[in-house]
This record gives C-alpha cells, structure tokens and sequence, in this order.
C-alpha cells in the first residue's frame, strides 16, 4: 500500500506537517511497517506557470513554434515542438534556463535549429506528475504566470511510503485509516473531508428504490449496497491535483469518473464503482447469485463463466460486474457517457476472495473487500464523498438513491479487565494511555467498572473481535520498546518427551561425516520421472503428488533419496573434478498401504496423512578424479560403519538381484544383528543401476555406488557395555574354498559359523573368536578373494581365517586342528547342494 | 701362545669386521657354540691333570667372558651406529601432507544444531512434526479462518489425496507452527518446546526456496507475558550471538499469536554500527513472535483464562546464511562439493 505523506498530513489535525521521517518512524512502530519510501518532485521545484503571449512558426521546422512565454516578470523565446500548443493565453508548465529536470537533465539556453530558445515548456512525464508523454502539460488558465507549479499543485513534491500491511488491517488500505493511527500515536484530532449529504437538501432528492434490488440467496454475500444515480455527467479529464495525486500513488489517469473512485478508494480504502446507467437494462441492477456458467466479459476484456457461487451486479438482464472483482465492459463509463450509477458496497470477505480465487482475479478492489471494508458510517462516507467529487468535477447531478441491506457482522461488544492487559504485557499500562488509544482508534470505551472497560469495536476495524486484540491495540500505542524483558520462572517443570529417533539420526549423520561424506539437503520433491526406477519398490499409486507445483519437475514427494543425490551428482561432475562423496538423512514421504496406525490425541488428523519415514543415503562417485578409492566396498564399508556407530554388527547379505535401481550383479542386502536374535534388513548397498545413470546428464561409462539406510528401521541398542579382555591368545587357522565367482561369500562364512556353533557343542570350552571377544561372526574373516592361476575361470579361492579361544586355558594346536577340521568339513558339506564344486584348497 | 690365546686373538681379528646382528651370532656360535671352537677346546680338560685342570679351566672362563664382553661390545656399538645412521634420516615434511579425507555437515544441520542446544541450556524440550500436515493443524486451529487472505500469504502447496483427488485437505507445511498444535495437544502446561524443522512454501528466488527450514519456540504456562517473550528471546540471542546485543520487537500480525510482533536483533557484525549484512540498518530482522492467540487455546483444550503463552518462529536457513555469509539461498540446495567443504568445523 503506498501513502502520500502530504495527503496524509491533510488528515490531521495539527498547525505543521508531521515530517516523512516521523511518519515513518511511527508507522513502523505501530505495525504498519515501511518497506520502502520515494521522495518526489524535488526536481521540478523551479517549474514554474508560464503564459503564452504569442505563437509563431519556426522559421526552418515546420513543426516547430517560437512561442512567446510570460514568466511573471518577462516575456522569453522559446522554442517548442509540441503539437497541442495551447492559444495565445493559455498556461504551460515551464523550466526556465538553470532548472535541472528529473534524470538530471540540465535546462540551458540554446539555439533550436537557429532560433534562441530560453528554458522548455514540460510534458506530465518530463516532470514526473504523470503518465501523458505526448504533449505538453497544460494547466488552467487561472493559474497565474510566474508561480511555481508545485505551489499551485502541492501534491508534487510528495513522499510516498510502501507499507506492509497484514491481512487484520484492511482499515490501513486507505489514507484514512493509517491517518487515524498517526494521529492517535500523536494524540491529535483526524481531519476527514468535508462532506455535503444528501440529508436535508432542498429540493430533496428522491429515493428510487428501484435502483438497487437484493435477492434473498444473495443477502449472506452482500450486507450493504448504496446506489447513486446522476445525470448530466460530463466525462473529462480530471484536475490536475488529483491527477498528480493518483500518479504519486502509481494510478494512471483515466477520466475524472473512474479517477474519483480511484481517488475515495486509495483516500477511505473504499473500492467504488460506477457503471454508464444508459447501458444497464431497465437503468437499475440486482444483486444477485450468478446462475452457473452465464457468460461475462469484464472490463480488462477476459470473458468469464460465473459459478453459481459468483456474486454478480446485473442489470434488468445480464451480470454487469462480478461483486467486488471487477467491472464488466458492457456498462463501463466512457467518453458518451451521460448517466451514470455509483456503487458503494459491502461484500462478504471469504466470498469475494472464494470469487476473485476462482476466476483468478487480483484487484485492488477485491484486495480491500476480502479483508472487509467498514460497512457502516465508513461506507457512506465513502459513497457521499464520491458523490460530492462527481458534483464538483464532473458536473453531475443526482437524481436519487436508494440502500439495500444484508447481513453484515455485528460490531464487537468486548470487555476489556485491565488485569488482562497486565497479565499478557507483562507490564501496567496507564488507564488514561489505554482509554486514549483506544478512542482514538473509535473504539467506544465505557469504563464505568475501572477494572472492566465495556467497548464496542468500530466497524472499521473488523480485526477487533475480542478482549486481548484490544490489549494489542494498546501495546502498540504503549510501544513494545516499554514493556521490560522479565523472564518468569515454570510454576512446574517442564515435561521432558525423549525422542529417540533423533538422537538417532544425529548419531547417523555423525557417522557418515567422519567417513570423510559431504553432507547435501536436496529438495523434498521430485519430478515423477526419477521415481520411476522405484516403482517395484514404491508404486506409483503410493506417490505423494502436490497439486500445484511450481515446475512439472518438482511435482511429487521423494519416496528415496537416491534421485536427490544423482540431482547433486550432475552438478558436481559438471562443475569439476573432485571425488563425490555425498550423503543426505531426511525423509521420504509416501501413501502408506493401510491407514496410519496411530493413536494419541492427534491421531484422527495422522490417520489420514502419508506416511513420513527418515532414511539416509549414501552416494560414492569418483567423478572425472582418477584416485578416489570409492567403490562398491567403499560403499558397503560406509553403511556398515554406520551401524556400527550406532552399536550394531552389521553385514551384507546377497540380494538375489531384485533391488531394481542397482546394479543386478553389484547389489546387496544391508543386515544389522541383533545379539542373539535374527539378522534384521535395514538397508541396501551397491552400484547404481547404469540405466539411470544413463538417463541422466552423465559421463558415458560413469560409476556410482548408493547405499541407503531405512533409519527408522535400525533396532535400538541400549549403552554399550563392557566385557573384560581375554587372558589366554587365540589362535587361528586358515583355510582357502574354492567356489564360484557369482557365490556369495557370505554365504560360506554363513556355512562356516553354522558348522562351528554344532562342532563347539561338543567343545563347551572352546569359542570361536575375534577382536571382539565373544562377537561370533566376526571371528571368521574373508582375507582374501583370490582370482588368476591356479583357479579355474569363473572360480575363486577365498582365503577364510578363522580364530579360536578358550576363556579360561590356553588352546592346543592338536584339539584346535581337529576341531578346525571338523567345522572345515561339515562346512563344505553344508554348501554341497548350492555348490556342488566346492571343494578346500 | 696357549690355544685358547690363538682363538681369542682369531676372534678378535673377526668381530671387528662384524657389521650386522645376524653376523654377530654367527660369530658366537662359531667361537662359543655347541660345536664352537673355544668349546672343543674345553674338550681336552678330561686329558690334563687336576692341576693343570684348574689353570685351564680359570684360563677358558676368562677368555669365554672375554670373547662375551667383547662380542657385547660390538653389539653396542652396532646398535650406536645403526642409532646414528637412522638420526641421518630426513623427511620434509613441508611437503603437502597426507590427510585423511574430511567430512562436513550441512550447514542447516549445523546451525540447527547449534540452535538446539542453545534452546535446550534455556530449558526447551525438542519437539517435532509431519512435513505433510492437515490443514486442520496447519490453518484452522492455528486461527487461520477459511477462505482469509493470511492464508495467502502462505503461497501454500496442496496434496491431492490419496487417489488423486483435489481439496483432500492436506497441504506441505507452511511453518512449523501445527507442532505448537501437536504439543498442546499431547502434552502438559507448562509446555516449553522449540520445533525445528523443514516448510514449504511456492516462492522461488534468490532468497527465497520453495523448500526451506524454520525454528519454532513455544512457551505455555501461568502468567506468561510479552515480557517474558522479550527476556527469552534477549536471553536467546545472548546465549547464540553473545551478550551485549539488543533486541526489538515491532508490532506485526500472524493470526496465531496476539499480540503479535516481529523481533529484530541488534546485528552481531557491526553491533549496531550499521553494516554490510544489516544493510546499514544496525537491526537483522530475526522473525515473528507473540502471545498464543486464545482461539489457539481454545483448538486445542486449554484454557485461555488459566493459561497464557508466548510462541516464536525464525528460518534457520536464513539464520545459517547470517552466520557463514553465504551469499545465495540456492548453493544450500545444489549438493556442490566445493561449497560444502567450505564448512569443515
């Protein structure tokens, strides 16, 4: 919303203007902040009236004139090559030589095509007062020669302020409004216009309630309709002061019919208009619901099909205006136009922006009545000053009126218990403060009970509903600078809810950084084409698609993080050559098969949402870098660290190639293992599938390896705990099986932990051991996976060593190379039917 | 010369050419060993007489120690030599070193971090919410009336439903303001929450993502007041910037607050003086703030008359950017290696 500060300070009521610095000072306190301000006219403060004397053509242009130019003082020479000179005696708008006009452009006295010319005579745009750059500015003749323009037309030199206003204060879309605020802050009176009713003029003028009809099933959407009618109404240009005024305020000049109301709806934040009466049907209109799908074409020329929720101002026949939107173009006042109606209205707020939404409209009018407009004393203001302006600058003569009423909302009956206002400020305001800003804003305060003022809200602030928007209306005024910052202490203490699945996730993301990965946060939604490759996964039917996306791109909610990481990979093979190695914990979103089980107080709103579930993803790419070391272990590696940093053994399993975006034959299953129970899937690991990376911007060839953990799925460990150290050695024995390549090589380890645990049945004292004392598995380690001579092609011989330890007695080579034996044996007997060509090297 | 004279002077003339520990225990084995030649001479003992015995016997002792004390010697002083010659060794380690590769965090995770446990020393529990939230919680129990322009402010994207079907009521979160809802419907006053989390809104710009992260802080209990709002959010800045800094609060409206008011801070780079990053101004505008709108109250089963609270909101992206200087929203969202290493510690 701009503001002028000069039409501003016409509003109150005090000898001096109040400074645009002030101004602005005090709106900002007050809530109504100053996003910007733009000084105007200091340019143009030597322009001054100039009368032409005498017009002679331009000796060597035709289309030149030396005119003869009255400054006040002297007659001048200037040259002028505009085309609506005005006669002899008319007024121009003229820099003398020495002026520097806006751009800074310096006058001179100079020679036009040889003829001396002393200043220049201006245009509305050289001067910066409006938008007509086709000629020259003239202005009434009974200026008078030699003054300077902006002492004649004070709206010139003008600082306009852009305000934020809130959505709560419709009343601050009008200089009325934020005027009743300055002047409350600077405890002054307001200053309204002068208005000239038609109460009590003689000869009465007549009440023609034919003018204005309601339907029934409309009276919700229009609580007020006051129509004017006037006759003799010549369309014209308007002055020149309200010209400007509107020009300041970024309106452009039409004519003085719809400039009036432009002018009363930037001066009461009141939207009006005026339709040309002789085109309406029968000259009267119905305010009535638009039957669904009836044609309109509105006045920017867009052709319409009304809904039936549509609120539309018709004639005799046809909608002539959408309610509250826009004008149709039917009954639009132009240069014929003789008669005219004049609407002043109330329209329900949530229907009109319901309308506007509807039909994609966003006008100033439509912006003021979808957070309501005064419709009461604001309202008739409003129409009566239009009324008068249409008088005096349009030679309009009303020849009746009419006002019909609907429902419109009750002004508040609030009481206000100064104990409230100390006990949400914090702070004791003075009465007297509190009362004084509370009527200087309109509220009527009865404070007979001191304890608890009666007030009813004005009905121009439709924000006003209740006791602690008063206690904010006297916060603002009070000043939030003078209420002290006292920290209370609980009066119990405060509920501690222990989540721990984000301690978990910061434990997850702690991990994956000391494994040397960047950590990126991509966007939550994704172009349905990336979430393809997940489909056997996550079906589509699953996918969480937003309605209205900002691009196609970003239309449905990740349900992996995968395609957000290839995303950041593009970017990062494009733009250089490092390693790549990312990773992102956040949540995917998807439709969950059956309703969210949930329970709790929220739980009626969780059942009907999608299904949020935090994962993390890990991507490894060497990029165009030659040594990077990433590789499709280095990915394993990275999740497995990260369960163990979670406190869980961790392993690979084969995936039997259905993960579909990795590679089939470079793929595995992630399992953490719980002691003492079954290994649990939290994840999966391997290179990503080429196709996609095919599909992507993407070096030819390139390798990248993902791994991805279902965090939310990770069982929850409690504190790590201690054992004590071993006191006697281990010792180990290798052994090296030959399989085939395409065998899983946990898969023997698998064997070979199953063969042990029945052979240790036999040997109580005995236990298979690592490291780690007692971890089981980990005691039998893959040394190597050996490929070349020796070995068959499609063969390998894993080298396999395994540990063993007695607690309590040092072990013997003999009883261990038995036992070794034994578990050898039964090992291979247990891989036999998978791999018949096993056999120990 | 006795023998054992003759093999005292062969060893002599052979140690000193010993340069390696594995020479040197050739050569005592040669000399002292089983089959060692100073041993075979301790053979010829069972052929002399008792006294002679004596003599030789003191004899051979003294040269086996000897040839021991000596042979120790050597040891020694290969063990100096090979000391001295490992000192020679140089490595210049002004070369580029060798480093283990690094990791970062993001610098949302970072800030949120920070910020987290800045709220947690002042008292706050950590609360959470659905991104994809009803708008039950994220509009209409927040005070957010149907069809009224505050919801436009929003710039809101809409869910369909779960088989395709508009107005299913679901929307990506504005704010993170429906966990206030969730917390006053699942806990106890006094509640004292901050809700840190991602939002959504349809803007895209230089400064602004259509995806980004804010912090909600929320504070219900007896005979709380915008005072102690101000003192909180002092102590917050205090405790995050450092102390000396001031606040301000300006008037503002969100309909789930009244009285509701925007805060600034005094800024943490020029303290005032006007800066670069306050645009000369002095204040950084930090985010909104107020009192728990009673309506809210009456959403969610708390009485407003027994209850009063403040609640507060600010963007940690935008807070991370103050922080780091980073000079353009997007570079957060690219997943570029080379911004993210930017932010090791």
């Amino acid at each position: 919303m701009l503001i002028s500060c000069y039409w501003l300070n016409q509003m109150l009521d005090r000898d001096e203007p109040v400074a645009p610095a002030q101004i602005s000072e005090i709106l900002t306190s007050l809530g109504l902040e100053v996003e910007c301000q733009e000084v105007h006219g200091e340019c143009v403060g030597d322009v001054i009236v100039g009368e032409i004397r005498a017009k002679d053509p331009h000796p060597k242009a035709d289309r030149l004139t030396v005119v003869k130019l009255f400054n006040g003082s002297e007659e001048l020479q200037v040259v002028c090559g505009a085309s609506n000179l005005p006669e002899v005696g008319g007024k121009v708008a003229f820099a003398p030589v020495g002026a520097v006009l806006p751009g800074d452009f310096k006058i001179g006295a100079r020679q036009i095509r040889g003829v001396d010319s002393s200043g220049m005579i201006c245009s509305e745009v050289e001067l910066e007062i409006g938008h007509d750059g086709d000629g020259i500015l003239i202005l009434p003749t009974s200026f008078e020669a030699g003054v300077p323009l902006h002492k004649l037309v004070p709206q010139i030199n003008d600082t306009v302020l852009e305000l934020g206003v809130t959505p709560n204060r419709p009343d601050a879309l009008g200089h009325v409004g934020v005027a009743r605020d300055v002047a409350t802050k600077l405890g002054c009176g307001l200053k309204l216009p002068e208005l000239r009713p038609l109460e009590g003029r003689s000869p009465e003028v007549a009440e023609l309630p034919e003018l204005v009809t309601l339907d029934e099933d409309a009276q919700d959407r229009c609580g007020r309709y006051i129509g004017h009618a006037l006759q003799n109404v010549t369309v014209a240009p308007s002055p020149l002061w309200m010209r400007v005024q509107l020009h300041r305020l970024g309106l452009r000049a039409i004519n003085n019919c719809v400039d009036i109301t432009n002018y009363v709806l930037m001066e009461q934040g009141q939207p009006l208009h005026v339709f040309d009466r002789a085109r309406l049907n029968e000259g009267r209109v119905v305010v009535r619901r638009a039957n669904a799908d009836e044609p309109m074409t509105t006045l920017d020329d867009t052709e319409i099909k009304l809904s039936a929720e549509d609120l539309v101002i018709a004639d005799a026949q046809n909608p002539q205006a959408l309610a509250g939107v826009m004008g149709g173009a039917d009954s639009m006042v132009s240069e014929a136009t003789t008669t005219i109606l004049l609407e002043a209205a109330y329209f329900n707020p949530p229907k009109i922006r319901a309308s506007a939404r509807r039909h994609g409209f966003h006008t100033d009018s439509s912006y003021r009545f979808e957070r309501g407009v005064d419709h009461s004393r604001g309202l008739s203001r409003a129409s009566t000053r239009a009324l008068n302006l249409l008088e005096d600058l349009a030679g309009a003569e009303c020849i009746g009126h009419t006002e019909v009423v609907g429902e419109r909302p009750p002004a508040a009956q609030i009481t206000l218990r100064r104990s409230r206002v100390r006990r949400v400020l914090g702070v004791d305001v003075p009465a007297d403060a509190a009362k004084a800003t509370l009527t200087g804003l309109g509220v009527e305060v009865d404070d007979s009970n001191p304890e608890a003022w009666q007030c009813v809200a004005p009905t121009h602030r439709p924000d006003l509903l209740r006791e602690d928007d008063l206690v904010e209306e006297i916060m603002r005024f009070y000043g939030l600078d003078n209420i002290p910052a006292v920290a209370s202490v609980p009066s119990a203490p405060v509920e501690e809810v222990r989540d721990p699945s984000q301690a978990r996730i910061d434990r997850v993301i702690d991990s994956l950084r000391e494994a040397g990965l960047h950590e990126v946060v991509s966007m939550a939604f994704t172009a349905k084409d990336k979430l393809a490759p997940f489909a056997s996964v996550t079906p589509e039917s699953q996918i969480v698609e937003v309605q209205n996306p900002m691009r196609v791109q970003a239309g449905y909610m990740r349900t992996h993080l995968l395609p957000g990481l290839l995303d950041a990979l593009e970017v990062n093979v494009a733009h250089h050559a490092r390693a790549i190695g990312l990773f992102e914990v956040g949540r995917v979103y998807a439709w969950p098969e059956a309703p969210n089980a949930a329970d709790g107080p929220t739980a009626e709103v969780d059942r009907q949402l999608p299904r949020e579930s935090p994962r993390a993803g890990i991507l490894l790419c060497a990029g165009r870098s030659q040594a990077s070391g990433y590789d499709a272990r280095s990915a394993s590696g990275t999740i497995v660290h990260a369960l163990e940093r979670l406190g869980l053994a961790a392993q690979v399993a084969a995936s039997d190639q259905t993960i579909p975006f990795l590679h089939p034959g470079v793929q595995g299953r992630v399992l953490a293992l719980v002691p003492g129970g079954e290994p649990i899937e939290v994840g999966v690991v391997g290179e990503i599938h080429p196709d996609i990376l095919r599909g992507r911007e993407l070096p030819d060839g390139l390798r990248a390896y993902y791994a991805e953990l279902r965090v939310d799925e990770v069982p929850t460990v409690g504190v790590a705990q201690a054992t004590g150290l071993p006191r006697f050695p281990a010792t180990s024995r290798d052994l090296s099986l030959e399989v085939p390549v395409s065998f899983p090589a946990a898969d023997v380890v698998e064997a070979l932990a199953q063969a042990a645990s029945v052979a240790l049945r036999d040997e109580p004292e005995i236990i298979l051991a690592g490291d780690h004392f007692d971890v089981g598995r980990r005691a039998i380690e893959v040394v190597e996976d050996y490929r070349g001579k020796g070995v068959d092609a499609g063969q390998r011989a894993l080298l396999l060593r395994m540990s063993y330890r007695a607690p309590e007695r040092s072990v013997t080579d003999t009883e261990v190379q038995k036992l070794h034996q034994k578990i050898v044996v039964a090992a291979c007997d247990l891989l036999k039917p998978r791999v018949p060509t096993v056999r120990v090297r | 010369m006795s023998a054992l004279e003759q093999q005292l002077e062969a060893f002599r003339q052979q140690v000193t050419s010993v340069d390696s520990e594995a020479d040197l225990q050739q050569l005592k084995v040669a000399f002292l060993g089983k089959k060692g030649s100073v041993s075979q001479l301790r053979r010829q003992m069972g052929k002399m007489k008792p006294e002679e015995r004596k003599a030789f016997g003191a004899a051979f002792n003294r040269c086996k120690n000897q040839i021991e004390s000596e042979l120790e010697d050597r040891r020694k002083h290969l063990d100096q030599q090979a000391r001295l010659r490992d000192l020679e060794r140089t490595e210049d380690l002004t070369m580029p070193p060798t480093r283990p590769r690094f990791g970062t965090l993001h610098p949302i995770t970072r800030t949120r971090r920070e910020l987290l446990a800045t709220f947690r020393r002042l008292g706050f529990d950590v609360a959470e919410g659905p991104h994809i939230e009803h708008e039950a919680y994220n509009f209409d129990a927040l005070n957010f009336q149907p069809e009224h322009p505050a919801r436009d402010e929003q710039d809101t994207f809409f869910v369909r439903g779960q088989h395709g079907e508009e107005g299913s009521g679901i929307v990506l979160r504005t704010h993170t303001s429906p966990v206030q809802i969730r917390s006053m419907l699942t806990r106890q006053p006094p509640i004292r929450v901050v809700a840190p989390g991602t939002v959504f809104r349809r803007d895209d710009d230089p400064t602004h993502s259509p995806m980004f992260h804010q912090i909600e802080g929320l504070y219900v209990d007896r005979d709380v007041s915008m005072a102690d709002l101000k003192a909180t959010l002092l102590q917050f800045t205090s405790a995050f910037f450092g102390t000396g800094l001031d606040i301000r609060l300006r008037p503002s409206f969100f309909p789930f607050v009244e009285p509701g008011a925007e805060f600034d801070m005094q800024c943490p780079f020029c303290r005032g003086d006007g800066c670069n990053v306050c645009k000369t101004t002095g204040w950084i505008e930090l985010g909104g703030s107020g009192m728990v709108h009673p309506a809210v109250f009456e959403s969610v089963g708390i009485d407003p008359e027994e209850y009063t609270g403040w609640a507060f909101g600010f963007g940690i992206d935008r807070m991370a950017m103050l922080l780091h200087g980073i000079p353009d929203l997007r570079l957060m969202f690219d997943g570029d290696v080379r911004f993210l290493e930017q932010f090791p510690c």
